[in-house]
């Protein structure tokens, strides 16, 4: 240790404070990753972490980053077979009207998320609802909201919904099968919610029906072809494999890792580089990204930061819902301010230490915090505020107040009924 | 010289703007036809996409392609519009198209100030004492039963374009519903 001790905190607490700022601002446009590597330095140089604990992060996050590349490509073929513009044509295609086309994208968003992970519902699936919203030439408004929030309100139900759900279930090593039947009411809960309070919302956007008596325009999507068949037919195989892996209590990189492999061998029988969708399909900085904040949050731990909190969440003899409403109130806080990915790694090493019997239902009101709070995001944290001034530098001019409106009245009342729902089915023991 | 100022856009555009160019009178008048590419949607999705870690450069390369699907989807709205005015407009009525991106509302206000429009044309999607919609099999509904009592009168909700448009815009603001209206005289 180089550090006097109690210094340790204070300088721990500055180089997180410090890569938080520059992830969040990304100036000209630095990358993640760049800031997590610095941090892991600055973190070695003060001693607060050292070669072993370097190794041990890798260990530990490795399945989860395979995990992820694994999925980055099968989504990725998928996309490019034209599975996600398939399936927003059908939506299209069942829905006659406005709300019914919403509640529709958001039972698809839900699918999505919940089967592939919320970066697929945002990244893939809303650009494919856009295009095929702007077709119907319908107001695209009220279906692009629905697509960005049903991407944090239903990434609650399976370890590969969401980052944080894979990152809790391999460290606190939750089964798959317990994880998902705790989190599927909340998720039900939550997403139901979401509908409800955006059919409200958005009454006034929605058309009554969608397109002119005798003049459906809806598309018929992309065209059957080979390739979106194959991709669609080992897309299926690879989930059902996923579930099969997960009932056996098995890791799941393996699978993830095969399934690229076949949708790889899939697209490159249909003429498309391996190499480029690789290249397109997985964001790599990612990986340096979430190993830099494990490392980084362990250095953390290690200053004594985590312990803190610890106290703040644990030592106090709170009643079950408060203690869960508490745990998930900061976890949700915590994700606006900073991200939810260090929230989470922060939250796992403060609930270390929380009593055995406690952990689960703890871990799953921190879940809910810190997948359903960042949807707050849209209504005004730093990494917003940042956003938007970047738009507006192109000269796009943002109505913060409608930001503000949506988020606002959705977030808790989502926020609330995944708790409710998490407290009714006993995740109070 | 009268500007009409006409918002164009959804999916009852082409009834919309056979009920505009049938009920106004076009002698001595330049028509602006005018669509707006929402940027909220855009920045809708650049905040949840931006926001996700190691994901910047996917996201803004799609937020590009959006914007211009946007605004392709507009320029031939317009283009339908165009070539639709043109055939039922007496010959040598100035006809203009113009494309927006912004907030809607905004932008049909700031395209009206520009223009120096003396009428903004907007138009509602469905004809409030038209008959209720087909059900989800395309078979009509039934009417709705007599009620005893004071009248019942069919009420529409305004889009909050609309209600915008009305309370800023620096002229007339005239509101025609599209399709077939039952009670049309």
């Amino acid at each position: 240790m180089l550090l006097v001790p109690g210094a340790g905190a204070v300088v721990g607490l500055a180089v997180f404070l410090a890569v938080m700022a520059v992830v969040i601002a990304r100036p000209r446009g630095l990358n993640e990753a760049w800031p997590a590597a610095g941090g892991v330095a600055a973190f070695l140089l003060l001693g607060l972490l050292n070669a072993g604990d370097i190794v041990g992060v890798g260990r530990e996050t490795a399945g989860v980053l395979l995990f992820l590349a694994g999925m980055m490509v099968v989504s990725g073929a998928a996309e490019q077979a034209g599975v996600f513009a398939w399936a927003a044509s059908f939506t299209a295609r069942v829905s006659g009207s406005g709300p019914r086309l919403l509640v529709n994208v958001f039972l698809l968003g839900a699918l999505v998320t919940a089967l592939l992970s919320l970066d697929v519902t945002v990244i893939i699936l809303t650009p494919v609802i856009y295009a095929t919203v702007v077709a119907l030439r319908i107001d695209p408004l009220p279906y692009l909201y629905a697509c960005t929030f049903v991407a944090n309100t239903g990434s609650l139900i399976f370890p590969m919904s969401n980052l944080t759900n894979l990152l809790v279930v391999n460290r606190l090593n939750f089964p798959f099968w317990r994880f998902a039947g705790a989190m599927a009411f909340p998720n039900l809960a939550a997403v139901a919610a979401n509908i409800v309070v955006f059919l409200w919302l958005f009454r006034d956007r929605l058309p009554g029906r969608l397109s002119p008596p005798g003049a459906r325009e809806t598309g018929g999507g992309p065209a059957p072809t080979p390739f979106l068949r194959a991709a669609a037919g080992v897309l299926a195989l690879v989930l059902c494999a996923l579930f099969v892996a997960g009932l056996a209590d098995r890791p799941l990189w393996p699978v993830a890792i095969g399934g690229a492999v076949a949708l790889l061998v899939v697209t490159r029988a249909a003429g498309t580089p391996v190499a480029q969708t690789m290249f397109r399909a997985v964001s790599w900085p990612l990986f340096v990204f979430v190993w830099g904040m494990a490392a980084i949050v362990r250095g953390v731990e290690h200053a004594g930061l985590t312990q803190e909190l610890a106290r703040v969440l644990l030592g106090r003899p709170h009643g079950a819902l408060e203690s869960l409403a508490l745990t998930t109130g900061v976890a949700a806080l915590g994700a606006n301010l900073f991200n939810n990915i260090p929230m989470t790694l922060v939250m796992l090493s403060v609930l270390a230490a929380a009593a055995p019997g406690r952990v689960f239902g703890l871990a799953a009101a921190a879940l809910i915090g810190a997948n359903i709070g960042p949807a707050l995001t849209t209504a005004g944290s730093l990494a917003t505020i940042i956003w938007l001034s970047l738009v507006r530098r192109q000269g796009l001019e943002v109505p913060a107040l409608e930001y503000l409106r949506v988020a606002v009245i959705t977030v808790p009342l989502v926020l609330a009924a995944a708790l409710a729902a998490l407290a009714l089915e006993g995740g109070l023991r | 010289m009268r500007r009409v100022l006409v918002a164009v856009s959804g999916l009852l555009f082409r009834e919309f703007l056979d009920r505009v160019l049938g009920q106004l009178s076009w002698s001595n008048a330049e028509l602006d036809l005018l669509h707006i590419v929402d940027a909220r949607p855009l920045r809708e999705f650049g905040l949840a996409a931006g926001n996700l870690p190691g994901r910047a450069g996917q996201a803004s390369e799609r937020l590009r392609r959006m914007g211009s699907l946007g605004a392709e989807a507009g320029q031939k709205m317009l283009s339908e519009a165009e070539v639709i005015a043109g055939h039922r407009l007496p010959a040598g009525t100035p006809i203009n198209r113009r494309q927006r991106t912004g907030v809607p509302e905004h932008e049909i206000v700031a395209a009206a100030y520009e223009t120096g429009a003396t009428l903004i044309v907007l138009g509602a999607a469905e004809d409030p004492a038209g008959p209720p919609p087909p059900d989800r099999h395309g078979r009509p509904r039934p009417e709705p039963p007599h009620h005893e009592g004071p009248p019942r009168f069919p009420r529409r909700h305004l889009s909050p374009t609309v209600r915008f448009v009305v309370d800023h815009a620096p002229c007339d603001v005239l509101l025609l519903y599209a399709g077939k209206l039952r009670t049309a005289t």
